[in-house]
């Protein structure tokens, strides 16, 4: 066979693909309910040339410009009215975290802990973004330990090891099976585990390069539990130094048994009696903790099934003073229009309203559903109802007076997803971030709550200076 | 028009996030550059062109005339495979270049003939030729892991610095290569092991050497396999070097049908698996149930082979279409009844390389050398380093300790112990070649270790089978009871799988079919149970496999290991099986393409040759018609963004 020929049936096939790519219509055709589609002549042509590129923009300004006012107030107000930080203050309040700042200098100077609880969905499970948010507070305040944790931890953390042995029942707020135990006896994690005789928890500091340092030790921990007036006791033993003791609940309802050692870096813990386990605290230094509360499939509506009066002094037990709630993402695949995502947004609304009834003193912050995607001929784009979503949730989230922080355009806006994933930033599945993209955006909120702080220290020293 | 502007612009410019793929019409149209630039070669009339125009009376021209047709041929494909290469990986096109000079020249100088005062000298040539080839490699591949590695045994905070990228930026007076990170060149693996079967096949006068560098360099840059294999070994391929083209029309139906076979493994199968379940489950394994852990397993076992077998389809039909023919690499790996024979059929021309150079040259199953011992010790240093464990550090001393008093108290097996040392060593640098991180290495030795259990277990009879493998269930039994941990319970299934296994073939299925004519079938389900058997050992290895992919060479130990254990926690950990319909329902697409996958893999081989032969014979007008037919249904299965092949990265 000649190779003139190999040639000939190349340009046919060509010709004949070709043919089909400029007759074949732009939208496919639809048979037996499935839809077929074939490239277009240009697609083909100009390839990638049509891809939009997105990424998360660092603040860019006139430098000289910047150094004359880098030190002062207005610079952080800048940056933070700045498009590219995607943070909404409600009336403009650029104290607005002003009061959790000084609860937490307040507790580095006191000795103690103030803690920001990170709720959210899927997307921080594993301490995702938490630990982004953690490192950079903890190293701009003071404080130190991984922070509150459940007693078994389903989905291994990156930041921690734990190991649970026994029979202890979970009870939550959110997913499938539903337990109902005493009614609303769900504590700060909304999600509580029964220990009805005997249980074993073991927590471990990971010891990976990756990890920050400031996760690598404890020197405090702490059991959060409602005994209902039953007996409980712990026993923790140090495995780095083989030391153990013994504490036992004194108080009927809500309480807190604690433990301090000097840089410990692996606990075991014996649990024996009857009382819901709310959470075990582990701590170091004085300063912020921040706890990951990771709520799979969650899209945050449940906190008002958490009996109030429990949840204030759980609050206040443990020193709450900042509540971040990210959700949205779950909501998402079900919004079919704007009713849809006005029932939504309503059903925030009363979480945050609750939540504030609660421990009004609290500062909060909500972060929006980050981009997803979806599959539409072939081609990913976003969902259809995201944008809108985070819109009214920024104008609900705002009009109760809370923070709102848009994950959706800090990524890039519409159709970014799917760079993020072309970036390895994002999962295959087009709805989670893959760990580093949780880096680049915990880093992000991080690099928010940065800038915040900064400006709450001018606002200090200005205050200070005037008196 | 702007738009062909646009098109032809990108296929003539290097773009390092869209190289040139299988897969994409770009690579159709410069392969039809290709052949019309073979055919005016071959065109009486096109010289007689050149000739009247007096273009071929310069020096060049006449340099040109003075050449074999066949090497014009292999010069023209030489540049066009340097093209292809610098459209991959950019000024890498390089090293490429340094690599063949450097193989060429080494293999001229060792041709001389035999004595004595110049064996030494083509001796120290053929060992400078594997040391540079190997430096190279390990320079580009595994910089990262060595650092890592110091890092770990002596607690320093070291960074790879990229040397060249230093020098490069001294001599061009700007900063124009990032310094701080080493890029691996795509297919280094392949054409380096290349070049060193070249060397070695020429200092072992198996081979001539290549006269003339231009048949050289298409040699070691043949496009079709140049970034992902097969691995052309110098004795096959050379000879064809010097035919002239010859291809029958059944050759021509054969090649096309490997291209589409290709084409709809990697697309129909490979990129949909991939994209719709088995990334997302590998990227984030604790946001799935045990269930879907497990399952991406073994569709990742399906995935991988129709990604690799899929390229090297496509690399056979496209080589056999410019009258090259590659070597087999994959003879349907599935149907192998154990490890050695699944390695016998995988990735064939990497095996029959480890085999040749490897394993052979280490002393192969006569005798172990000293190396043999360097290399097992030595990896088994490397693993305790980076695992920082004590348990680990006790079971790498008492591995050692057991090794060396095997070796001193059993003469009598000393041989078959040799054997098995270097079988070891083989998988495990096997496994290292695939990439450089903790993960691959403890999958070449799970690999090493299913061929040396099979290895003996051959050899033993019904009782001693059934009594092993019941021991070695109660003792994974007893272990979970004690340390309770998801890789026992793994471990407890799978002895159990095999016990159960092995208990029913010797006390049900043999009396059952003891009667004439049923030993056939007894054989028959002995066979499907053993390939079931090696499936499901192979997909777990691969879990260490897919966990240390794709991944920043900085990163890959501690990223690796740490997916390898959050996969393993989950398949071994509490299942609730209330999800598993559901699961099933959600990835219904995928589980039905990946059982159908399976099946037609797992068709007889008759029967995969009735029907290729049946496309040979189809009209050249049907055939064009079946490629756009196959094309369409392939379009149809492509997502947003077409995947690069899994082994580019090797």
């Amino acid at each position: 066979m000649k190779i003139t020929k190999i040639l000939k049936f190349f340009l046919l096939c060509l010709s004949l693909l070709a043919i089909l790519a400029i007759t074949f219509p732009d939208k496919g055709v639809t048979v037996a309910g499935k839809g077929l589609r074939f490239a277009t002549l240009h697609k083909v042509l100009t390839g990638h040339h049509g891809e939009k590129t997105t990424e998360v923009v660092a603040p860019k300004m006139d430098a000289e410009e910047l150094r004359n006012i880098e030190d002062s107030i207005e610079y952080y107000r800048m940056l933070l009215a700045s498009e590219t930080s995607h943070l909404w203050l409600p009336k403009s309040d650029y104290g607005y975290f002003d009061r959790f700042f000084a609860a937490a200098t307040e507790a580095v100077e006191k000795g103690t802990m103030v803690r920001v609880l990170h709720y959210g969905d899927s997307q921080i499970e594993m301490d995702r973004m938490s630990c982004c948010l953690r490192d950079t507070l903890q190293r701009l305040i003071g404080g130190g330990g991984i922070g509150m944790v459940p007693l078994n931890q389903t989905v291994n953390s990156m930041s921690f090891v734990q190991k649970y042995e026994g029979a202890a029942a979970c009870v939550s707020t959110w997913g499938g099976k539903q337990q109902t135990v005493t009614k609303g006896s769900y504590g700060p994690m909304l999600r509580s585990w029964h220990v009805d005789g005997k249980a074993t928890a073991t927590l471990r500091c990971v010891t990976s390069k990756s990890a920050s340092q400031r996760v690598k030790r404890f020197s405090n921990v702490k059991v959060l539990y409602n005994n209902h007036g039953r007996k409980l006791s712990v026993v923790v033993s140090r495995l780095d130094e083989g030391t153990s003791s013994r504490k036992e609940a004194s108080r009927e309802g809500v309480g807190m048994l604690e433990w301090t050692m000097d840089s410990a870096t692996a606990v075991r813990m014996e649990i024996s009696g009857d009382a819901d386990i709310f959470g075990i605290l582990v701590d170091d230094g004085n300063g912020v903790a921040v706890d990951n509360i990771a709520m799979r499939g969650s899209s945050g509506t449940k906190f008002t099934a958490v009996d109030s009066v429990e949840l204030a002094n759980c609050y206040k037990m443990i020193n709450v003073g900042m509540v971040v709630l990210q959700f949205g993402g779950n909501a998402v695949p079900g919004l079919n229009g704007e009713r849809t995502v006005d029932m939504y947004c309503d059903k925030i609304k009363r979480q945050i309203e609750y939540l504030k009834r609660v421990s009004p003193k609290v500062t909060i912050l909500f972060v929006g559903p980050s981009d997803m995607s979806t599959k539409v001929g072939g081609e990913y784009s976003s969902y259809p109802w995201l944008r809108l979503l985070d819109e009214k949730l920024r104008t609900t989230v705002l009009s109760q007076g809370v923070a709102y922080w848009s994950m959706f355009d800090a990524m890039g806006g519409d159709g970014s997803m799917v760079d993020w994933v072309a970036a390895g930033k994002a999962g295959k599945d087009y709805v989670h971030f893959t760990p580093k993209g949780a880096a680049i955006m915990g880093g992000e909120l991080g690099r928010i709550m940065g800038i915040c702080y900064r400006h709450h220290l001018l606002m200090s020293h200005k205050n200070e200076i005037k008196r | 028009m702007r738009d062909i502007f646009v098109f032809l612009g990108d296929l003539f410019s290097f773009d390092q996030e869209h190289p040139l793929l299988f897969v994409q019409f770009n690579f159709w149209f410069f392969l039809l550059l290709v052949i019309a630039g073979l055919c005016l070669m071959q065109s009486r009339k096109f010289r007689l062109f050149l000739k009247n125009k007096g273009l071929m009376d310069n020096r060049f021209g006449r340099y040109l005339r003075r050449l074999p047709k066949v090497t014009l041929r292999n010069g023209y494909l030489f540049l066009v495979s340097l093209f292809f290469y610098y459209k991959t990986s950019g000024l890498f096109v390089m090293l490429l270049v340094f690599s063949t000079i450097l193989g060429y020249y080494l293999g001229k100088s060792m041709n001389s003939v035999y004595k004595k005062k110049t064996e030494r000298r083509r001796k120290m040539l053929a060992t400078v030729g594997v040391v540079v080839n190997l430096l190279v490699l390990a320079y580009f591949k595994y910089a990262y892991f060595f650092t890592d590695v110091y890092n770990n045994m002596f607690d320093s905070d070291l960074h790879v610095v990229n040397h060249l990228a230093k020098f490069a930026n001294h001599f061009t007076a700007t900063p124009r290569f990032d310094v701080d990170t080493i890029l691996l060149p795509v297919g280094i693996s392949f054409f380096t092991f290349q070049n060193i079967s070249y060397i070695v096949d020429v200092y072992k006068r198996r081979i001539a050497c290549v006269e003339n560098i231009l048949d050289f360099g298409f040699y070691t840059t043949f496009f079709p396999q140049l970034v992902a294999g097969p691995i052309v070994r110098a004795d096959q391929f050379v000879p064809q070097l010097y035919r002239s083209f010859f291809l029958s029309r059944r050759q021509f139906g054969l090649a096309v049908f490997w291209i589409l076979n290709g084409l709809m493994k990697k697309i129909v199968l490979s990129d949909y698996l991939s994209v719709n379940f088995v990334d997302r489950v590998f990227e984030l394994p604790t946001m799935y149930t045990g269930f879907e852990n497990l399952m991406a397993l073994f569709v990742y076992s399906l995935q991988v082979y129709a990604d690799f077998s899929g390229y090297t389809d496509i690399a056979i039909g496209v080589a056999m279409l410019m009258g090259f023919y590659l070597p087999q690499n994959f003879n349907s790996p599935y149907k192998a009844t154990n490890t050695a024979g699944f390695w016998k059929r995988w990735h064939m021309s990497l095996s029959n390389w480890l085999k040749d150079y490897l394993y052979i040259s280490l002393g192969g199953n006569r005798k172990a050398t000293w190396v043999s011992y360097f290399i097992l010790v030595g990896m088994m240093l490397i693993v305790a380093a980076m695992a920082r464990k004590v348990w680990v550090t006790t079971a790498v001393v008492i591995a050692i300790i057991a090794l060396v008093a095997i070796y001193c108290f059993f003469p009598l097996h000393r041989r078959e112990f040799q054997t098995n040392v270097n079988n070891m060593d083989t998988m495990l640098l096997g496994g290292l070649w695939h990439g450089a991180s903790f993960n691959f290495i403890t999958w070449g030795a799970l690999n090493g270790f299913g061929i040396l259990i099979y290895k003996w277990w051959k050899g033993k009879g019904k009782r001693i089978r059934v009594v092993t493998t019941q021991i070695l269930f109660i003792v994974f039994m007893l272990a979970d009871l004690i340390w309770p941990a998801p890789a026992l319970k793994l471990g407890v299934v799978w002895s159990g799988f095999i016990f159960v296994g092995t208990a029913l073939r010797y006390f049900v299925v043999e009396p059952l079919c003891s009667g004439y004519g049923r030993v056939r079938l007894a054989k028959k389900i002995e066979q499907c149970w053993n390939i079931l058997q090696t499936f499901v050992f192979i997909s777990f290895t691969r879990l260490f496999f897919r966990s240390g992919s794709n991944l920043d060479p900085s990163e890959a130990n501690y990223e690796a290991w740490q997916t390898a254990k959050a996969m393993v926690n989950q398949i071994g950990g509490v299942w609730d099986w209330s999800v598993v319909p559901q699961v099933c329902s959600l990835y219904s697409g995928v589980f039905i393409v990946f059982v159908l996958g399976m099946i037609v893999h797992w068709l007889p081989d008759n029967w995969k040759r009735r029907y290729r032969l049946w496309f040979t014979r189809m009209p050249m007008w049907l055939l064009s018609i079946i490629v756009v037919a196959v094309v369409f249904v392939a379009y149809q299965f492509t997502t947003s963004g077409l995947l690069p092949f899994i082994y580019f990265q090797f």
